[in-house]
């Protein structure tokens, strides 16, 4: 049963639910409190699978789509494909009515650098130091705190507190760590429990830079 | 034929006895199908953290970790669609199929694991109430950390594990310390307790590279390359693994003075980043550092129409 009512609030997140069936399950959505949740995370998934903005859905979205159903003017066409889609567009343009009431920006990656003139490129050996922002240890700052230039089998593991002194991973390093674990998925032995560390809320990172006053030669 | 039977030869002076390799591949099973829910200490470069993880197996998938400590963290997984919390900052939401929550667990896709680690059973220990087998996966080189799994001996779940370097020091290391095996958790504790959310912008498609690490450690080979939407132009990411471990190389056009190698260590984490010609090298994963300084040293530019 919960498998067809999933397939059904897949279908319904995907604007391909007959209008009958959406109607019934829209009551059923109205009647049962975990439903909603249920739809939103299809209807979240769906957005972040076409790389869509995601919105949150507000409470009583059931209502107000089926509100929305009522008034729109029912097609008595021959059934098929296009009055298939013909109802799904409709019931998505009611979703989305209902939902762009709390419209959060999906975030924009920070403008890159001005491209730099492309040549071949010299690996030469420079000199292992550590040219990072060394900020005193800070009590909420988290993950990109990270070891300078650690020795090849630095890190050991003990309980307290951090070896050698610590920095603030910049941007675009951090960045490539996001990118890393995300590339590698499920492949990567760590997974999402080092993204989650990484990720330092916006202020502390702030906190973390301000308190850095020494200078600074990290890009 | 006689290839044949030589690729078969081959196959087999590779293989592990089977009594070795079944119980990953049990614990590949269980982690995916079993529910379960526990709390567990994670240890990561001298900082301990405490977790819950709620986990209940079928399709989808679904499963949350909790931090238990210091700012708000909270991740949800239903399928490969993630959930990510941190403090008071919105929800991100990643498409990462394949993904699981449980860390610092080998992923045995790669098939590949009996050419570049051994893998050996223990002795049988007490871990979180339940009986479990060691198991040690152990590099043949230094250019790869090794595991010490402890698997429960009914399911197979893994209790306890460890990441090890070449002087068999821990570097990340987690354990459960109370574990319920066999019930479903409960719908309500594989939800997000947050209903807003925003997508994680990050999206790489894939491109021809041009180029290429010449001359990287035995058992890495390249499984793509990519450019991320908002790349400079010549930019590029490529992925490395030896089937286990995986290391990310970006390289990028630089404009100005190059700073010096810098290099960073959490756990098993390192990052390694050198700048000079007008490009800047980086590279990133779960592996020893002479790992990375190895891949960045030999990074090569194929083309010069590039």
């Amino acid at each position: 049963m919960n498998d067809q009512i999933d397939e059904q609030l897949s279908a319904l997140a995907d604007g391909e639910l007959e209008r009958e069936q959406a109607r019934f399950l829209l009551r059923r959505i109205a009647a049962d409190p975990a439903l909603p949740f249920r739809w939103e995370r299809y209807h979240v998934a769906r957005q972040v699978l076409r790389r869509q903005e995601t919105f949150a859905l507000r409470a009583g979205f059931a209502a107000a789509v089926m509100d929305q159903l009522v008034q729109e003017p029912v097609l008595h066409a021959r059934g098929g494909q296009w009055l298939r889609w013909g109802t799904g567009g409709a019931i998505a343009a009611s979703v989305a009515l209902a939902a762009l009431v709390l419209t959060r920006p999906a975030q924009v990656p920070a403008p890159m650098a001005a491209r730099s003139p492309l040549a071949a490129p010299t690996i030469a050996a420079a000199p292992a130091s550590a040219t990072t922002t060394v900020i005193p240890s800070a009590g909420e700052i988290r993950p990109p705190l990270l070891v300078p230039n650690a020795p090849l089998d630095a890190s050991p593991a003990s309980f307290g507190a951090e070896i050698g002194s610590t920095a603030v991973l910049d941007p675009r390093l951090q960045s490539y760590v996001v990118r890393h674990y995300q590339a590698v998925g499920g492949n990567g032995q760590s997974g999402f429990v080092p993204y989650v560390l990484l990720t330092v809320p916006q202020r502390q990172a702030e906190a973390a830079q301000a308190g850095s006053s020494a200078p600074s030669q990290n890009r | 034929m006689v290839a044949l039977v030589l690729a078969l030869a081959g196959t087999a002076s590779h293989a592990e006895p089977s009594a070795t390799v079944d119980p990953l591949a049990r614990m590949q099973l269980a982690i995916r199908q079993l529910d379960f829910q526990g709390s567990f200490v994670y240890l990561r470069g001298g900082k301990v953290e405490g977790m819950r993880i709620f986990h209940a197996g079928g399709s989808p998938e679904r499963e949350r970790l909790v931090g238990l400590n210091g700012a708000r963290t909270e991740i949800a997984r239903e399928g490969g669609v993630v959930t990510c919390l941190s403090g008071d900052a919105p929800s991100k939401l990643f498409d990462t199929p394949g993904v699981r929550l449980l860390p610092l667990l080998p992923d045995l896709r790669g098939g590949s694991l009996t050419r570049y680690y051994t893998v050996s059973t223990g002795e049988e220990e007490r871990v979180a109430g339940y009986r479990a087998r060691r198991v040690d996966i152990v590099p043949r080189d230094g250019y790869r950390y090794g595991y010490r799994l402890w698997l429960e001996d009914e399911s197979g779940l893994p209790l306890r594990s460890s990441v090890l370097d070449a002087s068999r020091r821990t570097l990340e290391e987690y354990m459960f310390v109370t574990l319920d095996i066999g019930t479903r958790p409960r719908d309500s504790d594989l939800t997000p307790s947050t209903n807003a959310s925003v997508a994680e912008a990050v999206d790489e498609t894939r491109v021809q590279p041009h180029w290429q690490v010449s001359d990287p450690p035995p058992g890495f080979v390249l499984t793509g390359a990519h450019r991320a939407a908002q790349g400079e132009e010549g930019s590029e990411h490529h992925v490395y693994t030896d089937g286990l471990a995986s290391v990310s190389v970006y390289v990028e056009p630089h404009a100005g003075a190059n700073v010096a190698d810098r290099g960073f260590a959490r756990g098993m984490l390192n990052i390694f980043a050198h700048e000079a010609g007008g490009w800047r090298i980086a590279a990133i994963g779960d592996v020893p550092r002479t790992t990375l300084e190895r891949m960045v040293g030999s990074m090569r530019l194929l083309t010069a129409a590039h």
